[in-house]
């Protein structure tokens, strides 16, 4: 037991009483989301948790959000529809084994003896299955002429608009396919990453990829709100893996968004992601009074204004002695609340991440923002415009990459991510 | 470049430098006890690993007429570039002696490319490697630039001088050494499995790069040359492969057809290459994934053949 923090203990005892309490309280409604709540090793170290890799959704959304990430976006370099699904049927059994604590490949490491070239690359070998998820998603150009696929793309999968202020990067943007690794350990992570990379020369080239070291986002009442690199409380107020009614509604695409051809996305649910740098230094030298009017929240508690605890609700309307309104207009949470959106809320699941420094000695950091929702351009769109237009947050933050993917509903026993896009 | 780069000098390799240089003293008469003690430097075929290596003929495990054929056909190969690769260098170096900049840099990618076709063979002997090939960065304390690349710089940047003519000689000299050591060298399968590997991995750090030829960017010229060595030496095994896993040997040589067709959208004229300078990331990118994929496959060639 020792080595382990006390805050993933008090984290996943709370998971593993609340799994039990779901399974209790869901009876027979069906099967679970893949890896909501994870499964801790007989011994309860929590370098065992694995969660479930097939279910009704894909695990890696609703999971509890996991220490670190490595994202990978690729294109696919073929025009051969075969060669792709090969791959994803390879891709599906890699990915289950990796994520319940397996090398890729059955003996990959050494099986094939001294001249074999290793098929798994072996940094993951004495290490546990920290929490693996992995989590594939499809862009929109997946869907264009090349591989017959063009009738099954959602109407909803489009590439985002452009917003005010963006600054992005075409070599940090886009891709026909992502993958998401998050899991406890950094290593594991990437190690799954590099080894599904591996398995698709020839099939897919990498178009860019971003490792996450902290998350900022708690996706379960069982977690603890984590900070992101503006020091604040991120998460709080977001959509949790507990409110299975909120997520139906916000968060899983529904039999009713679809046309018959597309029929088979049913509880998938569409990924944003945007790589949003934040100007470090200029934050450090902004007052405690700027930073808290900036988020409308307070820094230490992560409380809103006006309020005296964190998960107290904000009054948007409340003033102070003088007058004001202790949430300003054009504060962050202000304008991102659903109360100011017509209702519309997403699943935030975000990590901290930096790239070292820039030329000019500042860290190259952020936040690799990733959300979730049923309908990225009825719900995120609408919410970024509205931040790109007002948000007080933009004076110290740059968006320099984006990207939208479909990741397509978990697979029951039997099916893999080939048949299921082919099938 | 060398495959290793010379300030990362291993033990062995020290060894096998110093081998080498007590060596050329007796090269010429190319005597069997010269080439016993040539594969007394070089690793067993037991090695996971071992470098490309000239080996003696009495000293090699017997080898079934498969791995004849395939060996003795790659030898005719090496044998035949290292001699055009002589050719090539003599009239290289004497445009440069002559002060003809022009010609010398005409004749520079296609003379060297004799060199690129059969390096991880000229890495096995000694130092002529570096000595033919170094890169200015890749030199110890002490050591003198010189080759190929110095003649490089020579042209491209710095201007020929009374030093590019003693510069030119020498490399001659080294490269018909090579040549030399090159009639008498004998091969295993895995050394050409293993050296196509090397040939694939030059490639994936300084071709597709744009770092091998800093000056003349004349990368492509290496590239298209080095694929063609590994080609060659996977095609002498593909009898071999074939026997132990068919499907790999139709992957190979799918993945060769397409990095082939890559490269293709960059030849000017009929034996040109564009300069590194006129591809576009995009151009890179998708040499470069053409690339991983074939090297993927080629590099369990070894292991089919081992
Ligand atoms: C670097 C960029 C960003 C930072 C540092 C940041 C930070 C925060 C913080 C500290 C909170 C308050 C705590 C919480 O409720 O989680 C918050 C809330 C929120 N943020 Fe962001 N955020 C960023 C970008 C975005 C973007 C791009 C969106 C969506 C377009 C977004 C949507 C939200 C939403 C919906 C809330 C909850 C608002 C509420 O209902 O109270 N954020 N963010």
């Amino acid at each position: 037991m020792s080595g382990v923090s006390r805050r993933s203990m008090v984290g996943l005892g709370a998971g593993a009483l609340l799994a039990g309490g779901l399974a209790a309280t869901q009876g027979g409604s069906g099967p679970a989301a893949a890896g909501a709540f994870g499964t801790a090793g007989d011994g309860a170290n929590p370098a065992d948790l694995t969660y479930d890799f097939r279910g009704e959704h894909q695990a890696g959304i609703v999971t509890e959000t996991q220490e670190s990430l490595h994202l990978v976006a690729l294109d696919v370099v073929t025009t051969d529809a075969d060669a792709l699904r090969d791959l994803l049927t390879a891709w599906t059994d890699a990915a289950e084994r990796m994520t319940q604590g397996s090398e890729a490949v059955a003996g990959g490491v050494d099986g094939g003896g001294p001249y074999g070239v290793p098929k798994d690359t072996g940094e993951a070998l004495d290490l546990a299955p920290h929490g693996l998820t992995i989590t594939i998603g499809y862009g929109p150009d997946l869907f264009d002429d090349r591989f017959g696929l063009a009738d099954r793309r959602p109407s909803g999968l489009r590439d985002l608009p452009p917003f005010a202020g963006d600054r992005l990067d075409p070599r940090r943007s886009g891709g026909d396919l992502c993958i998401q690794a998050c899991a406890n350990d950094p290593q594991v992570a990437v190690h799954a990453v590099r080894n599904l990379v591996r398995m698709g020369f020839g099939v897919v080239q990498v178009r860019w990829s971003q490792l996450g070291f902290g998350r900022t986002s708690a996706t379960s009442t069982s977690q603890p709100t984590p900070r992101n690199l503006f020091g604040f409380k991120d998460g709080t107020a977001n959509l949790k893996a507990e409110d299975p009614a909120a997520l139906a509604e916000h968060v899983w695409i529904d039999p009713a968004d679809l046309r018959s051809a597309t029929a088979r996305w049913a509880g998938g649910t569409y990924q944003v992601v945007r790589r949003i740098r934040m100007r470090i230094e200029i934050w450090d030298r902004t007052n405690l009074q700027e930073q808290e009017l900036v988020f409308g929240r307070t820094k230490r508690e992560g409380a809103p204004l006006g309020q005296a605890r964190e998960f107290d609700a904000p009054d948007f309307h409340a003033t102070a002695l003088d007058g004001a309104a202790h949430i300003d207009a054009r504060s962050h949470v202000r304008l991102a609340h659903a109360d100011h959106l017509g209702g519309i809320k997403i699943l935030r699941r975000g990590y901290n991440f930096t790239d070292g420094s820039d030329d000019l000695g500042h860290l190259d950091a952020g936040l690799l923002f990733i959300a979730f929702c049923r309908d990225a351009h009825g719900q995120f769109v609408p919410m970024q415009r509205a931040l790109a237009r007002a948000d007080r947050l933009n004076e110290y933050i740059e968006h320099t990459g984006s990207a939208i993917f479909l990741c397509p509903p978990g697979l029951r026993g039997g099916e893999d991510w080939g048949r299921q896009l082919f099938g | 470049m060398p495959l290793l780069p010379a300030r990362r000098v291993t033990p062995r390799r020290l060894a096998s430098r110093r081998l080498a240089s007590r060596r050329l003293a007796v090269v010429a008469t190319a005597t069997m006890a010269g080439a016993a003690l040539l594969s007394a430097c070089s690793t067993s075929s037991a090695d996971p690993n071992p470098a490309p290596s000239a080996s003696g003929t009495t000293a090699g495990p017997t080898q079934s007429a498969q791995a004849r054929k395939a060996t003795s056909t790659y030898q005719r190969y090496v044998k035949a570039e290292a001699a055009a690769l002589v050719t090539g260098t003599e009239q290289f170096v004497a445009a440069v002696k002559a002060g003809d900049t022009s010609r010398a840099k005409a004749l520079y990618p296609t003379a060297r490319s004799h060199f690129e076709r059969i390096e991880p063979v000229a890495a096995s002997f000694g130092d002529l490697d570096p000595r033919i090939d170094g890169r200015e960065d890749g030199l110890e304390e002490g050591e003198t630039f010189g080759g190929y690349h110095r003649l490089e710089k020579d042209l491209w940047r710095t201007g020929l001088t009374a030093e590019s003519s003693r510069v030119a000689d020498q490399l001659l000299a080294d490269v018909e050494l090579l040549a030399k050591e090159a009639q008498g060298a004998t091969f295993q399968p895995i050394d050409l499995a293993n050296g196509s590997k090397a040939l694939l991995d030059e490639m994936a750090s300084g071709k597709v790069t744009g770092e091998e030829e800093r000056y003349s960017h004349t990368d492509l010229y290496d590239f298209a040359a080095n694929l063609d060595g590994c080609t060659t030496a996977l095609a002498a095994l593909t009898p071999m492969i074939t026997a132990s896993d068919p499907t790999l040997a139709a992957t190979i040589a799918d993945r060769q057809k397409a990095l082939e067709k890559v490269l293709a959208q960059h030849r000017t004229g009929r034996d040109g290459w564009q300069s590194y300078t006129a591809l576009t990331d995009r151009d890179v990118k998708e040499l470069s994934a053409a690339l991983d994929a074939y090297s993927e496959a080629a590099a369990q060639a070894a292991a089919a053949v081992a």
